[in-house]
C-alpha cells in the first residue's frame, strides 16, 4: 500500500514539475480532459465560448475541454457538490459566490495565482469583489456587463429629442415631451438589479461601502426611489409586463418605449429579432443625479474544492480570464471585458466606458442576498400595480421590506 | 387451487372486517406482485423522506451538517411569513383547481362517451390542451394574457374597458389576479387528462345497469346521479386525491409566470417553489427538509380527509 | 323535427365545435411560429407574412448532437419506461385491489405517501445515490440511473388499482368457481378487461416521459444520450430565444404523442367487459 502511495506521489510530483520544465509539445503524451459546466445561452454566446475554448485547446494541446450545459445550473451544481463530484471549472454568478464560498465548495485560487504570477491588477476591483472572502479569491470574473441607457432614435425624434438625456433633469424633461406624444419614455422592471443602478447617483446605495450593511434607508437611496416611483406613477417608467413584453429589451424592440437600460446582451437580441430598431439605437451612460453611476453584473470561472484536475483547470481559467482568452470571448459582443487591458469591441464603446468607470459597481455580495432581491422585487411590483398609488408610501414600503429581509448578521 | 374457496366472491371490504384466516398462497402472490415497486419506493422515496426528517433537525448545508438545531427549523417555518403565504396560495389554488378540473374532466368524458354526433372528433380535440408540455403551454399563456394579448382584445371586443380595470389588464403581473389566471390555465390544461381517467372507468360500467334503471322509469338525470356517479366512486377518489396532491405541489407554471421569487407580492409563491428556493438559492437543506415535512403532513391529512369524505366504496371498491 | 329540443342540441353541438377550436390555439400558435422568421416572432399575426423554413432547417442542421439521435433516445427511453410502468402498475394495482395479504393497506398508504414528497427535495439525495452506484457517467449504463428513478409510478399503481375496483366482481366469480387461482384470474380476466386503463397509463407515461426534462437533465451526462427537450434548451438563452426552431421542435415532438393518443383510442372506448376464462 505504502509502495503504491509513494509511486503515486512521485508521479504527481513529476506532473507538477514537468509542465514547468518541458514545452507543451513534449508532454503531449498525456492529455487531460477537464469538464466545464455552464448554463445554456444564446447562439451568439455559444459561438463565442466555443471559439474561445478552441483557441485555448490549440495553445494547450495537453488539455481538452468537455462542456456540460446545465438546464438548472444552481441545482445541478449543488447536487454535484453534495456528491463530492464537482466539474473542474464552472460558472459562478456573482450573486451566489459568497454563499458557495461559505459552504466550502469553492477552491481558493490564491496559491495558483501566486505560483503562476498571474496579475490581478488589470481587473476592475468591483468585479473581483463578489468572489473575494476573508482574503481568499474563489473565482475570476470572466467578463462584466454594466447597465447603460439605450435610446430608440425614431421615437425620440417624434418628440423632437436629438440626444440621450445626460442628467436626471434632462430625462424628466424628455419624459414629459414623450408622454405628451403618448410614447412611453422608459421600460424598466421594478427590480433591484435595475432600479438599484441610480441609488449611488443620488448619493445612496443598496449596501454600504463594505457591501454588507444595508444603505436602503439612506437619504440618497430614498431620493432615488422617490424619483423612480414618481416615474412609475406618471407613466415615465413602465415595467415590461405593463407593456406586454417578457423583458425590457423586447418592449424596446417592439418600439413600445423610447429608452431602456440594459447591458450588452441587448445587442445580439435586437440584431436578430428587431433589426430595424437595432440599426437606429443609440447608447449612453445612465442619466445622473449627482454623479455618474451604474450597476454591473459579472460571472466568474471557478474551480471546486473537490475538483479532480485542478492544475489543468487553473490553466484554463488563467487563459480565459487573461487578455488573450478574454479578447476572443468578448469579441463577439456578448459582454464587456472585465480587464482594462482588453479592448472593448467596436459598437460596445459606451458599455466599455461605463464598465471601466469607478462608480460602476456590482450588486452587493453576501450570504442571503437572494432573499433581499426577492423582498425588494415583490414589494416594488406590488406597490406600482395600483394605478393611483402613493409615492411616499410605496418608497417606505420598499425600504422596510428590503431591510426586513437583510441578514441580521 | 382447491384451497381457493368461493367465499372470496364476497367483497373485499367486508372480508377485511371479518378478519378471515390468511390464505398464505394468495398472500405470497400479493407480496410478489408489489415487491418490485415497494422496494424501489423504499429506496427512492421512503428512505429519502426518512433522511429528510433527519436532516430537518440540523443546520444542514451543501456538504453536510453545521450542527444539531432540534426543532428550530420547524419553528422558523411556522413563523416564516413567506412560507405561510405560500401555504395559503397553494391551498387556494388546490381548493379551486381540483373541483374545476374534476368537473370539467367528468363532463367531457361523459360527452365523448355518449353517442353524440362527432364524439370521435371531440375525443381527440378535448385532449389537445393536455398534450403540450407545461413549459410550452405556459409560455403561450403568458403571451395570450399580456395587457395587449388576445384575451384583452377579446374583452375589448365584448365592450370591456380593459385600461380601466382594477388591474389594467395585467392578469399575470398583478398580485390580485396572477394566481387565479394560473388556476384558469391549469383547470383547462388538465381537463383532458382528467377526461381520460374518467373515460377508462366509464367503460367498466355495465350498460345493463343504466338501461335497467331507465326501464324502471328513471330519467337521464336520475340515472346519472344515482347509478353512474356511485359506480364511479373509485375513479372520483383517484381523480380528486391525485389531483389535489399534484395541485398542492404546483411549481412549473408558478416559476415560469412569476419567476423564482413568485412575484408580485409573493402571489405566485407556492410551497414547492419555496422549498426549491430554500434548497437551491439559499442552500439551507435542513430548512428545506423541514418545509418538505410540513408539506407532507398537509398532504397526508388532506388525503385521509378525502378517504373519509368519499367513503369506503372509493377505497375498497363497490360493495 | 324542429322541436325546441333539437335546436338546443344543435346549439350545444356548435358550442362544442367552438370549444374544440379553442383547444387548437396552442398548437396552431406553435405551428405558425415555427414557420416565421425570428424578426416576425413578436408580431401578433397568426399567418406569417413570409413563410420561412428557418426553424426546421435549424432543427435539422444545428441541433446537438442531431435531431435523429435525440428523437431515437426519447423514443427508447419512453418505450422502456412505458413497458415498466404498464407491467408494474398492473401487477401492483391488481394486488392492491383484489388480493388479500397482511399489510396490504399499510403498503398502499406508503404508495400514496410517495406521491407527497416533491422531486425538488429528492433531487440531491437521489443524485448522491446514483453517484454512489456509479450510474452518473457518460456511458450507456447512465440510462440505468434514469430507468431506476422512472421505473415505477405511484400514480399509475393508484390509477390501475382504482380501475380494478370498479370492475364488477361477477367477472371473476365464474373463473373462481372453475377453480382459477389469483394468477390465472389476473392474466385471463383482469388484464383483458384492463385495456382502457392500460391504454391510459401508456399515453400518460409516454407523454410525460417524452416531455420530461427534470430528471433526464440531472442524470444524463453525455450529449449522445440526450432527449428532445434538451434540443429546446439549445435555442433558449436568458435574454435571447430563437423561437422558430423551438416551435418547430415542439411541433415535431408533439406529433408522435398525438398519433399515439389517436391510435390508443380504440382500446379505451367501447370495450366489452369479458369474463371468458378460456
Amino acid at each position: 500500500m505504502r509502495g503504491i502511495k509513494s509511486i503515486v506521489a512521485s508521479v504527481a510530483a513529476i506532473g507538477v514539475v514537468l509542465p514547468l520544465s518541458l514545452t507543451p509539445a513534449q508532454a503531449a503524451g498525456t492529455v487531460t480532459t477537464i469538464t466545464l459546466a455552464t448554463w445554456g445561452s444564446s447562439p451568439s454566446e455559444t459561438a463565442a465560448l466555443n471559439d474561445a475554448i478552441a483557441t485555448f485547446e490549440a495553445r494547450y494541446p495537453t488539455i481538452k475541454v468537455q462542456q456540460i450545459v446545465d438546464t438548472d445550473h444552481s441545482a445541478q451544481m449543488v447536487a454535484r457538490f453534495a456528491s463530492h463530484t464537482p466539474p473542474d471549472v464552472f460558472y459562478v454568478d456573482a450573486g451566489v459566490a459568497q454563499d458557495w464560498a461559505r459552504q466550502g465548495v469553492l477552491l481558493d485560487l490564491t496559491p495558483y495565482i501566486q505560483k503562476s504570477g498571474f496579475s490581478l491588477a488589470p481587473f476592475n476591483k468591483s468585479y473581483l469583489k463578489p468572489f473575494e472572502a476573508n482574503g481568499a479569491i474563489y473565482g475570476l470574473p470572466k467578463d462584466a456587463n454594466p447597465l447603460v441607457l439605450e435610446g430608440n432614435r425614431q421615437l425620440m425624434a417624434r418628440a423632437k429629442i436629438k440626444t440621450l438625456p445626460v442628467t436626471i433633469a434632462q430625462f424628466n424633461a424628455d419624459a414629459k415631451r414623450l408622454l405628451a406624444k403618448k410614447i412611453t419614455p422608459m421600460c424598466v422592471d421594478a427590480d433591484i438589479n435595475r432600479l438599484g443602478a441610480y441609488f449611488a447617483s443620488f448619493g445612496g446605495g443598496i449596501a454600504n461601502s463594505g457591501g454588507t450593511k444595508s444603505a436602503m434607508a439612506s437619504k440618497g437611496t430614498r431620493a432615488a426611489l422617490t424619483w423612480e416611483m414618481t416615474n412609475f406613477r406618471t407613466g415615465a417608467f413602465r415595467t415590461p409586463a405593463q407593456l406586454s413584453a417578457g423583458w425590457a429589451g423586447e418592449a424596446f424592440g417592439k418600439g413600445k418605449c423610447a429608452f431602456t437600460m440594459e447591458g450588452a446582451w441587448l445587442d445580439p437580441f435586437l440584431k436578430d429579432s428587431f433589426p430595424s430598431v437595432y440599426k437606429t439605437m443609440i447608447k449612453g451612460p445612465l442619466p445622473r443625479a449627482k454623479k455618474n453611476a451604474s450597476l454591473a453584473f459579472t460571472v466568474s470561472y471557478s474551480i471546486g474544492a473537490e475538483s479532480v484536475n485542478k492544475d489543468a483547470a487553473w490553466s484554463f481559467i488563467q487563459y480565459m480570464t487573461g487578455s488573450r482568452g478574454m479578447t476572443v470571448w468578448t469579441s463577439y459582443g456578448v459582454a464587456i471585458p472585465s480587464r482594462s487591458d482588453v479592448v472593448t469591441p467596436l459598437g460596445y464603446k459606451v458599455n466599455g466606458q461605463v464598465a471601466q468607470a469607478p462608480t460602476t459597481v456590482t450588486t452587493p455580495a453576501f450570504v442571503g442576498w437572494s432573499k433581499v432581491i426577492d423582498a425588494f422585487n415583490n414589494t416594488a411590483k406590488a406597490q406600482i400595480q395600483n394605478k393611483n398609488f402613493k409615492v411616499a408610501a410605496a418608497v417606505s414600503a420598499i425600504i422596510s421590506a428590503t431591510n426586513g429581509a437583510w441578514p441580521s448578521a | 387451487m382447491a384451497t381457493y374457496s368461493t367465499a372470496q366472491a364476497v367483497p373485499v371490504a367486508k372480508q377485511g372486517r371479518n378478519r378471515r384466516r390468511i390464505d398464505w398462497r394468495e398472500a405470497l402472490i400479493g407480496w410478489g406482485f408489489i415487491s418490485i415497486p415497494m422496494s424501489l419506493f423504499l429506496v427512492l422515496n421512503i428512505a429519502i423522506f426518512g433522511y429528510a426528517i433527519y436532516i430537518s433537525l440540523f443546520d444542514w448545508g451543501i456538504l453536510g451538517s453545521h450542527g444539531y438545531v432540534g426543532l428550530k427549523n420547524y419553528q422558523t417555518a411556522l413563523h416564516d411569513p413567506i412560507f405561510l403565504h405560500a401555504i395559503r396560495n397553494s391551498v387556494v389554488y388546490a381548493a379551486l383547481v381540483v373541483p374545476l378540473q374534476t368537473a370539467l374532466g367528468l363532463f367531457l368524458a361523459l360527452l365523448v362517451n355518449a353517442k353524440i354526433r362527432g364524439a370521435k372528433f371531440f375525443r381527440a380535440t378535448f385532449y389537445f390542451p393536455s398534450i403540450a408540455s407545461s413549459a410550452a403551454i405556459t409560455t403561450l399563456f403568458i403571451f395570450l394574457m399580456a395587457p395587449d394579448g388576445l384575451f384583452n382584445h377579446l374583452l375589448t371586443f365584448l365592450h370591456v374597458d380593459v385600461s380601466n380595470l382594477f388591474n389594467q389588464g395585467a392578469w399575470l403581473s398583478d398580485s390580485r389576479t396572477a394566481l387565479y389566471s394560473i388556476i384558469g390555465l391549469n383547470a383547462w390544461t388538465t381537463s383532458g387528462t382528467m377526461m381520460l381517467f374518467y373515460l377508462a372507468n366509464l367503460q367498466t360500467i355495465d350498460n345493463a345497469l343504466t338501461e335497467a334503471a331507465t326501464v324502471d322509469g328513471a330519467n337521464k338525470r336520475q340515472v346519472f346521479w344515482f347509478v353512474t356517479m356511485p359506480l364511479l366512486k373509485p375513479a372520483h377518489f383517484f381523480v380528486v386525491t391525485s389531483g389535489m396532491i399534484g395541485a398542492l405541489q404546483l411549481y412549473d407554471q408558478a416559476i415560469l409566470a412569476g419567476g423564482a421569487d413568485g412575484s408580485p407580492d409573493y402571489s405566485l409563491m407556492t410551497m414547492v417553489l419555496y422549498i426549491y428556493n430554500a434548497c437551491f438559492r439559499q442552500f439551507a437543506f435542513g430548512y428545506a427538509a423541514a418545509l418538505g415535512v410540513v408539506l407532507f403532513v398537509i398532504l397526508f391529512t388532506m388525503t385521509m380527509l378525502q378517504r373519509k369524505i368519499f367513503g369506503n366504496a372509493a377505497w375498497s371498491g363497490n360493495d | 323535427m324542429t322541436s325546441r329540443r333539437s335546436i338546443r342540441t344543435q346549439a350545444f353541438f356548435w358550442a362544442l365545435i367552438l370549444y374544440s377550436m379553442v383547444t387548437f390555439v396552442p398548437f396552431l400558435w406553435s405551428l405558425s411560429t415555427s414557420f416565421k422568421k425570428q424578426s416576425e416572432v413578436f408580431q401578433n399575426n397568426l399567418i406569417p407574412h413570409v413563410i420561412s423554413t428557418h426553424g426546421y432547417t435549424t432543427v435539422f442542421s444545428k441541433i446537438q448532437p442531431n435531431f435523429l439521435t435525440l428523437f431515437g433516445n426519447s423514443l427508447f427511453i419512453a418505450v422502456v419506461v412505458v413497458i415498466m410502468h404498464v407491467c408494474l402498475a398492473s401487477l401492483a394495482g391488481y394486488a392492491f385491489a383484489r388480493l388479500h395479504f397482511p399489510g396490504r393497506d399499510f403498503f398502499f398508504y406508503l404508495v400514496l405517501a410517495t406521491l407527497m414528497i416533491p422531486d425538488q427535495l429528492r433531487l440531491v439525495p437521489i443524485y448522491q445515490l446514483l453517484v454512489k452506484l456509479s450510474l452518473i457517467n457518460p456511458h450507456p449504463s447512465n440510462y440505468l440511473g434514469l430507468f431506476l428513478i422512472k421505473a415505477v409510478s405511484a400514480a399509475d399503481i393508484f390509477l390501475v388499482r382504482q380501475y380494478f375496483l370498479t370492475l364488477p366482481r361477477e367477472l371473476e366469480d365464474a373463473a373462481r368457481i372453475d377453480g382459477a387461482g389469483p394468477f390465472q384470474i389476473f392474466t385471463r380476466i383482469m388484464l383483458p378487461n384492463a385495456m382502457p386503463v392500460l391504454a391510459t397509463v401508456t399515453i400518460l407515461t409516454f407523454q410525460g416521459t417524452w416531455n420530461e426534462l427534470f430528471w433526464p437533465s440531472i442524470i444524463l451526462q453525455s450529449p449522445g444520450h440526450w432527449t428532445l427537450p434538451f434540443g429546446i434548451l439549445q435555442f433558449k438563452g436568458q435574454f435571447q430565444t430563437d423561437w422558430p426552431p423551438i416551435m418547430a421542435l415542439v411541433v415535431l415532438s408533439t406529433l408522435p404523442v398525438l398519433f399515439l393518443y389517436l391510435f390508443s383510442q380504440r382500446f379505451i372506448i367501447n370495450m366489452q367487459l369479458s369474463s371468458a376464462v378460456k
